[in-house]
């Protein structure tokens, strides 16, 4: 009887001490959380892409037609950014001709260019911004390769080849970087009289093939802008 | 325990007992009335239906990036307390305190050094008895976490009803004070280096002591 009484103490006790309830006292949960920033470059052209120089009287061929904020550009960008330009083709497209003299062959380097907002990089070469008017380069004279710029020949309007600080701009949006992600360019053509474009840089060390002076007719020519990630 | 005690109370008038087993039948009740002593009243903390949710923010256009990105509802928190005051509090565990990890980078330019602050949580519940309040909160490491419920301290008692409820309490039964919604919104800016980032948030429900 002593043992049946002991068993069953020792019994109840088991039995109390598995019935007492197992506390927790902390517990957690987790939550996870991936953020994907990606980058954004955004160049847009809120002007007419078309830009036209009519040359009708003597007046325009001996003062030439000069078009102020004839192209407005705004750079929307997440990462540091430059922004370059260049004529697409080395000569104009002769479209249509007028006369039976002078030459169609007129250098892309006749169209002149310059921004508002001048370059806060240093280029290299003074002709290399568009601080003031200077000549557009074509792809050969320009460098620029497979969509790469040239770090001395590109010409710039913001920022240069290169990614040290001041050589490119910082990511911002138009709208609230106005002074620094908005262009506006002005384009000038002189051509004089007779049509020379001697103001110009000229592929062929400053003047048109012969005869020297442009045919009249009708021409086009491609500009490039082109935003890319500081480089 | 107390049915099982009852029985072994029971005396039956018809058995005779010897004197040694009244020792043992002492002893007995000795043990038993001793884990019945010990045995304290039921505590716990915990959080029901645990989700762990997996999300991300992906910003690809620049009206995410100027005005951020929320995620309402991001997680649910249904708390169980028993017997116990508690405290809530949240935080973030990275590889490196205080910044995402980088998972992969996109760009070369900018700084990878993504800080867990652009991301900022809300929690609430329909009582409103949250202590941060309706406003968004920058997240912090779970070293330094922030309070939710309660303090690093012991607290005051604050009952159902009033703001910062922290007694005993479950959501299935008073869910305008122990179910939490948390709202999860990201504002990275434009500074930061293009890539894939991530962290964790933790959410501890811990007894108040």
């Amino acid at each position: 009887m002593k043992k049946i009484f002991l068993s069953l103490a020792m019994l109840a006790g088991l039995v109390g001490s598995a019935s007492a309830q197992v506390t927790s006292l902390s517990d957690e949960e987790y939550a996870y959380v991936t953020m994907d920033l990606q980058g954004i470059l955004n160049l847009t052209m809120t002007t007419d892409p078309n830009v036209n120089f009519t040359f009708k009287s003597i007046q325009d061929y001996k003062n030439g037609i000069t078009k102020f904020n004839a192209t407005k550009l705004e750079v929307d960008a997440t990462v540091a950014w430059d922004l370059f330009a260049y004529a697409k083709d080395d000569l104009w497209t002769s479209v249509e001709t007028y006369s039976s003299t002078g030459t169609p062959l007129l250098p892309a380097e006749i169209l002149q260019m310059q921004s508002t907002n001048d370059n806060a990089s240093s280029t290299p070469i003074v002709d290399a911004n568009f601080d003031n008017f200077v000549s557009l380069r074509g792809p050969s004279l320009s460098g620029v390769s497979n969509g790469l710029p040239d770090p001395v020949k590109t010409q710039f309007l913001a920022g240069k080849v290169g990614t040290s600080l001041g050589e490119s701009y910082s990511p911002g949006t138009a709208s609230s970087n106005p002074s620094t992600h908005q262009f506006r360019i002005d384009y000038r053509l002189h051509p004089g009289i007779p049509a020379t474009f001697s103001t110009n840089t000229v592929l062929n060390g400053g003047t048109l093939p012969s005869p020297g002076f442009a045919q009249a007719g009708y021409y086009y020519l491609e500009v490039v802008y082109a935003l890319v990630e500081d480089l | 325990m107390r049915a099982s005690l009852s029985i072994f109370l029971k005396k039956r008038s018809s058995i005779i007992y010897p004197s040694g087993v009244k020792i043992y039948f002492r002893l007995f009740l000795l043990c038993t009335l001793f884990f019945h002593l010990t045995t304290s009243k039921a505590q716990s903390v915990s959080f029901a239906l645990k989700t762990s949710p997996s999300n991300s923010f992906v910003f690809d256009t620049f009206d995410k990036y100027k005005y951020g990105i929320t995620q309402a509802n991001f997680l649910n928190l249904k708390v169980e307390a028993v017997g116990t005051e508690w405290d809530l509090y949240i935080g973030s565990s990275t590889i490196t305190s205080g910044y995402f990890d980088i998972n992969t980078l996109y760009s070369t330019s900018g700084s990878s050094a993504l800080p867990i602050s652009i991301l900022q949580a809300r929690v609430h519940n329909t009582s409103n008895t949250t202590s941060t309040g309706t406003s968004f909160f920058n997240l912090t490491d779970i070293s330094t976490p922030t309070y939710l419920i309660g303090s690093a301290a012991d607290d005051a008692t604050i009952t159902c009803g009033t703001a910062g409820t922290n007694v005993a309490g479950s959501y299935t039964t008073q869910p305008q004070c122990y179910n939490f919604k948390v709202d999860i919104k990201a504002s990275p800016g434009l500074t930061y280096r293009p890539g894939s980032y991530s962290l964790r948030i933790d959410f501890y429900i811990v007894q108040d002591l």
